[in-house]
């Protein structure tokens, strides 16, 4: 089964790297969605069907905080497994955002072992 | 703290950070390395606000910046994803560059707030004037000599 997958980070390159390192790592991915911000995120995931989310914590507009807490807070998309992969490494905001229903943390820089794990993990839990 | 310390573990992170990410490398440098060598710099900074909170600037030859994008992006530098966002992997470096800083000099316990990363173009004979009030350290990239210093504006650890 292959899996739509949303990436939301305010930078391309950021982006363009966890589209990349998924294919490289051999996850079976459908459709790949890209937003900016929350905002555009929430945008998209009205009209498309997403199976697993990938968030930036640090953008302009809506963070993946707010995102987040936006997500949690919604019946139909509180149900999406969110991977929160950001720069910060501090322990007290992971737990933060894990109360808030996030699955999976991943610090960048990342290996394509690492992230290819945290899709295992999640996905064989969601079979 | 005080900021040779934050420069030696700078120096550590980034230069960890570059191979990792975008498979470059780095070797001391000196003034003299920094002599006609561009007429134009690429300048990002990064915001960090916390315990300790500050400013961390690299600066480095417009002439490379594509490639350190390139690079990250496993494409060529002709690719369009480089050529319409050139800076981009500058600003996502330092990004990345500072949250492995801000663990590593205020530990893990602590919440860091990090600013968006900005850049802007600056012709070389500027760059000593903009880095006056700071011990700015020399480094190659690739050997091209870039500019890399963290500016603490405030230090509650050492009040």
């Amino acid at each position: 089964m292959a899996y739509n997958i949303l990436i939301i980070d305010d930078s391309t390159t950021a982006r363009s790297v966890i589209s990349k390192t998924l294919e490289m790592a051999g996850v079976p991915v459908g459709e790949v969605y890209f937003a900016e911000n929350g905002i555009k995120a929430l945008q998209i995931l009205k009209n498309e069907w997403v199976d697993l989310a990938f968030t930036d914590i640090n953008m302009p507009e809506m963070s993946g905080m707010e995102l987040v807490q936006t997500m949690s807070e919604d019946d139909e998309l509180r149900e999406i497994p969110i991977v929160v992969v950001s720069t910060e490494g501090s322990q007290t905001r992971i737990d933060e955002l894990r109360s808030h229903g996030i699955r999976a943390y991943i610090r960048k820089p990342f290996t394509p072992e690492e992230l290819k794990q945290v899709v295992d993990n999640l996905m064989e839990g969601e079979k | 703290m005080d900021s040779a310390t934050i420069n030696n573990s700078l120096l550590e992170v980034f230069s960890s950070v570059l191979e990792e990410s975008a498979f470059m490398f780095t070797e001391p440098g000196d003034e003299s390395s920094l002599e006609e060598v561009t007429d134009h710099y690429v300048m990002v900074t990064i915001g960090f606000s916390g315990p300790t909170s500050g400013k961390i600037i690299l600066a480095v030859p417009e002439e490379i910046v594509p490639q350190i994008t390139a690079n990250m992006l496993g494409m060529d530098e002709d690719d369009p994803l480089v050529l319409e966002n050139p800076h981009d992997g500058l600003k996502e470096l330092i990004n990345v560059v500072c949250g492995n800083l801000a663990t590593q000099i205020m530990g893990a316990e602590v919440v860091v707030n990090l600013e968006i990363p900005e850049t802007q173009l600056i012709e070389a004979d500027r760059l000593e004037a903009l880095f006056i009030d700071d011990q700015p350290m020399i480094v190659l990239i690739d050997d091209y000599p870039s500019i890399l210093t963290a500016r603490i504006i405030s230090d509650q650890e050492s009040t």
